[in-house]
């Protein structure tokens, strides 16, 4: 079985939903794969909602961050753009952020990527939250074991509070919480597969895409392509992870 | 090859002579001599001849005989007496002038016209023996000032009477640098202009203004002849090198045809121009021999001798498998064809070197090296201030050229080189002055290597631009006010201030991504990655003269862009007098092929009929 359904009681869909709180989601039993390992190829769905204090979220974006190898994937498909991460041998961590709707990418050199480069930094990347701010949660609540373990960390401080729920053997999130001025800004994991078939088809479809160098921009202007991408700012490549209400990248230790 | 033996045999004979009165009876017969020593053999051998020998154009077989003097069977170099030839018969090539077609051209005749008329002194057709063209992409007459004063200032100079290395050339002159279809220009249709005599429209390599970019059939009897194949003809060595990817649309234009500067692999390529026959960039430079040859009827070249640069992922398949060490990407190459040109390469080259690190680059021994092949990036190699920060390690342009010039050296035919400080151009793209610079004073330093290892009454060389950008000198700070500061006016201390009350720096651009403060970062391009903020910043506080720092821009765009006044060029050796005053870009191949007279020896090298 390469699809794992992490809530079971929703029948029919390989589905996990996290629509409400996630505490309320955490008492819904989980079905894991025997293989599970922060190795383990993964494709694994979140939505993400911004909100007031008290009111229910009106709306849902959507990110899906896939794992393979030394590559981590993740895709925005309300706004047709996946940034692909890549860390070679030598720790070097490469950049290439695709727009499906052109099938185009641009292409990023280690040396130009100043906000991944530490092994925390890619950690934010692999696992949507930094080793170092999760070690600086406490652990509140441990449940289940092996692959069905799941771990609840908060954090609180006079600013903010942040509640995790932690995967540990995928190490990967499984919900994410923080309120802070009266804002909560909540992702949750709504589905996750191992299917390497489908894994790989997501890969390889945006590595087939045409890149431009990001160096190359300056001789390329002509190009209506990254003209337009230009003009739409889109050519900044916007911090990821886990983000607070203003939309700031607060995943790791490095805020820019 | 066949043998055929003839024995000779050899006797000794005996004899008595008699004496005066009547015979005597005869007496008993002597003893028989000593044999003889035997004679040698004579050993004739016979080689067949391929069509395009030297001595049988249409092949045939030649004869080698004599006597095999050490008994070993083997007819030796040393013991051949005699050849003849008897050949097939052979109906050569018509001659044909190599750049007779272009001759058409106006832009080439008028270069021509204009060369053949100079009256400037000491002018002697074909006196350069070596050709070494610097070109600093995008290095306009305000980059150069101002690398030279930070040059000066590094050096704890005031910085604005330095000069660098080119400053000191004894002839200059400007060159007029728009495209065909371009008032402000590129690098594709520049570097044509200067590597063929011919201007061109912008974004093609190595075709005239009448092909229609991106359009692969118009590529067919559009195609230029370089100064870099008519060197390669002539006999010379030739090399390129550049910080840039090797397939980028400067280095690119020495040896490749190309509808569209993109093409750089067969992934770049759309399908229609796959299809219709077009060949990428990086296959062109594999495949430059035979393509040349194939091109122009009658000749025999080498090859190019050392090529260095970045640009690797051109030249692999898309397979990890294919991965340099060094690699940093998950899979390095971009190529869809499967072919991995560095394999290619080496096996048409079989006793070359390609290298793709410093360390590989250290190892190589002028003295011996005769084919080189370095590709130290998968992309664009390092700015030279951040070349520390490469994985695998990069050599800078001026170990480059020291070393292409050591191999070069050694035909005595001369050599042509042409060296290109490609990322100037991408720092002040990013609206960064100091890569810019910093970029440039590498240029300088690259120079003077040259003219370190070279003969000046033999050796020309020209450093130019092929186009400039929107880059200024601006205000009136004061003598030794450092270069990348802000205005301090004359006999003060403290920043000026402008109308809006905020201090300014010298130097800055006109239109771009504006101001970022991105502290030691060494990395120019690191500046794309903020929102475009352009228009007056409060500077106060701000270190100006950091790496990191990026200079303000008026007009708000995603990069900074070129700009379409005229660039410098500096000359000196055989030739250079020919630079004095304002020229078409594309005149400089004629100073050139003047110099070198490569038309000329090109054309007497062809197989004649």
């Amino acid at each position: 079985m390469k699809r794992h359904r992490v809530f079971p009681n929703i029948s029919g869909r390989l589905i996990c939903s996290l629509a409400s709180l996630f505490i309320s989601a955490l008492s819904a039993p989980a079905v894991f794969a025997a293989d599970c390992t922060a190795n383990t190829p993964i494709s694994a769905h979140y939505q993400i909602s911004h909100y007031e204090h008290s009111v229910q979220p009106e709306t849902f974006s959507h990110m899906v961050l896939w794992r393979r190898a030394s590559s981590v994937a993740e895709q925005y498909p309300e706004r047709g753009i996946t940034e692909l991460w890549e860390r070679n041998h030598s720790n070097s961590i490469k950049l290439n952020r695709y727009f499906d709707a052109y099938q185009r990418g641009i292409e990023y050199s280690p040396s130009e990527i100043k906000v991944v480069k530490t092994d925390d930094d890619w950690s934010m990347k692999n696992q949507l939250i930094a080793d170092s701010l999760l070690s600086k949660m406490s652990l509140s609540k441990k449940s289940g074991k092996a692959c069905e373990r799941e771990e609840i960390y908060t954090l609180e401080n006079d600013n903010e509070t942040i509640t995790v729920v932690w995967l540990p053997a995928y190490k990967i999130v499984k919900s994410y919480k923080r309120r802070a001025n009266g804002k909560i800004s909540h992702w949750s994991l709504t589905e996750m597969s191992s299917d390497n078939k489908i894994i790989d088809a997501f890969f390889n479809k945006n590595l087939d895409y045409q890149t431009t160098d990001y160096a190359d921009i300056g001789d390329s202007e002509s190009d209506p392509f990254l003209r337009k991408m230009i003009n739409l700012g889109f050519v900044e490549h916007g911090s990821s992870g886990m983000y607070d209400a203003q939309g700031n990248d607060i995943g790791g230790e490095h805020h820019h | 090859m066949k043998q055929f033996k003839l024995a000779i045999l050899a006797s000794a004979i005996a004899g008595l002579t008699a004496c005066g009165g009547d015979d005597g009876r005869n007496g008993a017969n002597g003893s028989n001599g000593a044999d003889g020593s035997n004679g040698v053999n004579s050993l004739i051998t016979q080689t067949q001849l391929a069509a395009g020998d030297s001595n049988c154009p249409g092949g045939g077989i030649q004869f080698d005989s004599g006597a095999d003097s050490n008994s070993n069977g083997v007819l030796e170099t040393s013991e051949i007496t005699d050849t003849k030839f008897v050949c097939e018969p052979f109906t050569g090539p018509a001659e044909t002038d190599l750049i007779g077609n272009t001759r058409n051209n106006t832009w080439f005749s008028d270069a021509e016209t204009k060369i053949a008329s100079a009256t400037a002194p000491n002018l002697t057709r074909g006196a350069a023996k070596n050709v070494i063209l610097f070109v600093g992409d995008g290095m306009g007459i305000s980059t150069v000032t101002a690398a030279r004063i930070l040059a000066g200032q590094l050096n704890g100079e005031l910085g604005e009477d330095h000069n660098l290395s080119f400053d000191l050339f004894p002839y200059s002159g400007l060159a007029k640098t728009y495209n065909v279809d371009a008032q402000t220009p590129d690098s594709a249709g520049t570097m044509t202009a200067l590597m063929s005599g011919v201007k061109t429209d912008a974004g093609v390599i190595g075709v005239n203004e009448n092909i229609v970019r991106g359009d692969c059939s118009t590529v067919a009897g559009n195609e230029l002849v370089t100064a870099l194949e008519l060197a390669e003809i002539a006999g010379k060595s030739t090399g390129i090198l550049s910080t840039a990817r090797i397939t980028h649309a400067t280095p690119a234009a020495t040896y490749a045809k190309s509808a569209d500067r993109d093409w750089e692999d067969d992934g770049d390529m759309p399908t229609a121009a796959k299809d219709a026959g077009c060949e990428d960039i990086a296959s062109q430079l594999i495949n430059f021999k035979a393509n040349l040859e194939a091109r122009i009827g009658g000749i025999s070249v080498d090859g190019i001798d050392v090529v260095m640069g970045g640009g690797r992922r051109s030249f692999l398949p898309k397979d990890a498998a294919f991965n340099s060490p060094d690699a940093v990407s998950s899979v390095e190459g971009d190529r869809t064809d499967g072919r991995d040109l560095t394999a290619e390469w080496q096996a048409l080259n079989p006793t070359g070197s390609y290298i793709f690190d410093k360390a590989g680059f250290n190892a190589l021994n002028p003295q011996t090296a005769t084919k080189v092949l370095g590709l130290f990036n998968e992309s664009h190699m390092q700015y030279e201030a951040d070349r520390k920060n490469d994985v695998a390690g990069e050599p800078s342009l001026r170990d480059m050229t020291g070393k292409a010039i050591e191999i070069l050296n050694k035909n005595s035919e001369g050599f042509f080189l042409t060296v290109e400080a490609g990322r100037i151009d991408h720092a002040h793209h990013a609206g960064n002055a100091y890569n810019a610079l910093t970029d440039a004073v590498e240029l300088s330093e690259a120079v003077a290597k040259a003219v370190e290892l070279t003969n000046s009454d033999e050796t020309l060389i020209i450093v130019t631009a092929d186009h400039s950008h929107v880059f200024t000198i601006a205000g009136y700070p004061k003598r030794g006010n450092p270069i990348l500061g802000k205005v301090v006016d004359i006999g003060s201390t403290s920043p000026s201030l402008a109308a809006d009350g905020m201090p300014y720096t010298t130097v800055g651009y006109t239109n771009g991504l504006g101001f970022r403060d991105l502290g030691d970062e060494t990395d120019a391009d690191e500046g794309y990655n903020s929102a475009i903020d352009a228009g007056r910043q409060d500077l106060l506080l701000v270190d100006t003269q950091s790496p990191g720092f990026h200079q303000e821009a008026l007009v708000p765009l995603g990069s900074e862009t070129h700009a379409g006044e005229d660039v410098g060029v500096y000359a000196k050796g055989p030739g250079a007098a020919l630079v004095s005053g304002t020229n078409e870009q594309n005149v400089i191949f004629h100073v050139m092929n003047y110099a070198a007279d490569l038309a000329n020896k090109a054309n007497s090298k062809q197989v004649a009929p």
